[in-house]
């Protein structure tokens, strides 16, 4: 059967088929080498080429035995035995020690190649010299590809020489040992050298690795101790009790880019204000202020729901504004209070409105604190009675159950406490907003916000000073 | 749902609760800062009870508990209470509906006043739920 129906490259099977199959080998020989020579391939290309070139060879002769072809056959390389024309290699002619540089098709190689698509890695190992590196090399493959593909490139320039040099020395003598010899060591040495380099690449490599791991150690024991002192940090992804997109984690990075728009939008707002601007342009603006308000109210209700003590906490927030924290966020009639003065001037409605209103936060503010320190005292009532039963072991067990399923349920209603704190909160600011003037609104809101990002900075401050 | 509503027809204020509802006591004691002497009927202390609740639900209701009406007009839950009451409005429903005091001299704290208005005993509801050292709800109330 023709070789060439194997022929690896289909595309190249019209030029090919004009070149005889039978007849005079050197004239093919020298049909194959016209044809490398004029075509592009890649080097994965070349090297399967190598490959099927050898086969060819061994088709087209037939000679002696080589001892490196039985050396790697005897390592118990398998051997791709489906093509027909690979039948005869076990009397191997010496063509295919003349190629071994050329066409590097130890069964090892032959075997890698058809094997693996990373053809660069399988080329430098040469299993007839026992180099105990030749996993090394495996091991980091992708620093080793671009020099080797250099090799290669190389070899395969080389091999095309060689190629035409043994298609020459066969036509001229009887394949004379020295030339092959030569070729040989020729070859062994530049193997040897690529896996030296390689060597000394994946040694860099490794190195490298050993440092940025010192270096990630170091990283993650500053971030557990700025965590430990309460510094926000908005990370992601290494914990992982978060749950669902509601976890404590979660959220607190969703408030992180709250806060992030909340400033943007602050900016925006002071810039209006220095600048002038309108009464319709800073509607708009403090309307987008508003509405960002109540973004962050429903980011708060849905953590309320999965982790209620993670915002009870106040973690989420920096240490200074944790000390004023009630009920999982800012008390608005201390919000109110500390912004009668900067709204001046008032109409007299305006102030009795706003005025009420602080009245109205203050004493919804004292009902909801009530019912949470009535909560309180009802959960520790429901833990603290019968610990001393005397009643039997599985008396004592049921109780147990039955305490903890009380104190379950108290825990539950904690979630509406927060949600009622936080529609107070956001009850207050839209009654506020109802109570200003457009331009008022806007100066309170930017009289909201310096006063938080003071605190906040007062945090830094605090975290930073010297002890 | 017709013991609902008649029972919410008997006073100017009436919160349906439980015992052991803490935002009840919150809202209870909101009502009792603003003046008011509301009529507390606990679900749960109820052979009614659970019919009521559900009847509380069907009109909206969520959580069920507690549940207000002033002038025998359903208002809603805690969080309708207290958008209310910061808005004003509520306080505003209670003086309509004649069950917090108009009068701006002396006030005095509740329930020693005597007026005009639908002022109860003080039904010691709030007995039930714990004993609380109460601070002085009604306070000082300065009508606007």
């Amino acid at each position: 059967m023709s070789p060439f129906s194997i022929f690896p490259f289909p595309m190249f099977d019209v030029e090919l088929g004009s070149i005889p199959a039978h007849g005079n080998r050197a004239h093919f020989e020298a049909s194959c080498l016209r044809l490398l020579r004029a075509s592009t391939f890649t080097i994965s290309q070349l090297l399967e080429l190598r490959v099927w070139m050898a086969n060819l060879y061994l088709g087209f002769t037939c000679g002696n035995a080589d001892s490196a072809f039985n050396s790697a056959k005897a390592s118990g390389q398998p051997f791709p035995t489906d093509r027909s024309y690979i039948g005869t290699l076990d009397k191997t002619p010496n063509s295919f020690t003349i190629n071994p540089s050329a066409l590097r098709v130890e069964s090892q190689g032959l075997h890698l190649e058809r094997g693996q698509q990373t053809g660069p890695v399988s080329i430098s190992r040469d299993h007839t010299e026992n180099w105990g590196e030749s996993d090394m090399a495996d091991a980091s493959p992708r620093t080793d590809i671009s020099t080797d593909a250099e090799t290669d490139e190389k070899n395969l320039r080389f091999d095309s020489e060689k190629l035409n040099a043994a298609v020459a020395a066969s036509d001229s003598s009887d394949r004379s040992k020295s030339n092959l010899d030569q070729k040989i060591l020729r070859r062994l040495a530049q193997n040897r050298e690529a896996a030296r380099k390689s060597r000394l690449r994946k040694k860099a490599y490794v190195q490298q690795l050993e440092s940025s791991r010192l270096k990630l150690t170091q990283l993650e024991q500053e971030l557990q101790r700025a965590r430990q002192q309460g510094i926000f940090i908005s990370s992601s992804g290494d914990q992982s009790h978060s749950l669902g997109g509601n976890g404590a984690m979660t959220f607190d990075v969703e408030y992180g880019r709250w806060l992030e728009e909340h400033n943007r939008q602050i900016n925006e707002l002071r810039m209006a204000v220095n600048s002038h601007a309108g009464d319709a342009e800073l509607r708009i603006i403090v309307d987008g202020v508003m509405a960002h308000y109540d973004e962050i109210f429903r980011l708060k209700s849905n953590v309320a729901k999965a982790d209620v003590f993670h915002l009870l906490s106040g973690m989420w927030k920096t240490p200074a504004e944790r000390c004023f924290l009630w009920l999982g966020g800012f008390r608005s009639s201390e919000l109110l209070k500390l912004l009668v003065n900067q709204l001046e001037p008032l109409t007299e409605q305006q102030l009795v409105g706003v005025s009420n209103l602080q009245q109205s936060s203050q004493q919804a503010e004292d009902a909801l604190s009530q019912g949470m320190e009535a909560l309180q005292q009802s959960l520790s009532e429901t833990l603290s009675t019968g610990s001393l039963g005397s009643s039997g072991s599985t008396g004592n067990v049921a109780n147990y159950m039955g305490q903890m399923a009380m104190a379950m349920g108290k825990l539950g209603t904690l979630e509406g406490f927060i949600c009622q704190a936080d529609n107070l909160r956001q009850q207050t600011l839209q009654q506020m907003h109802r109570i200003l003037t457009t331009r008022q609104s806007a100066r309170a809101l930017l009289a909201i916000h310096d006063y938080f990002s003071r605190l906040r900075a007062l945090s830094s401050l605090w975290l930073a000073r010297p002890r | 749902m017709d013991r609902v509503r008649e029972l919410a027809s008997k006073k100017a204020a009436v919160i349906f609760t439980k015992s052991s509802c803490c935002m009840c006591y919150s809202i209870k004691t909101l009502f009792y800062e603003l003046g008011a002497s509301p009529a507390i009927h606990e679900l749960d202390q109820d052979p009614y009870g659970r019919d009521m609740e559900r009847a509380l639900r069907a009109l909206g209701c969520d959580p069920s508990v507690p549940a207000v009406f002033i002038g025998g007009r359903f208002v809603g839950s805690s969080k309708d209470v207290i958008s209310l009451h910061v808005d004003g409005s509520l306080k505003q429903m209670l003086k309509d509906a004649k069950a917090i005091c108009m009068k701006k001299e002396n006030p005095v704290p509740f329930p020693l006043s005597s007026s005009t208005c639908d002022h109860s005993p003080f039904t010691g509801s709030l007995a039930h739920v714990m004993a609380l050292p109460k601070t002085a709800a009604a306070g000082a109330m300065h009508e606007v």
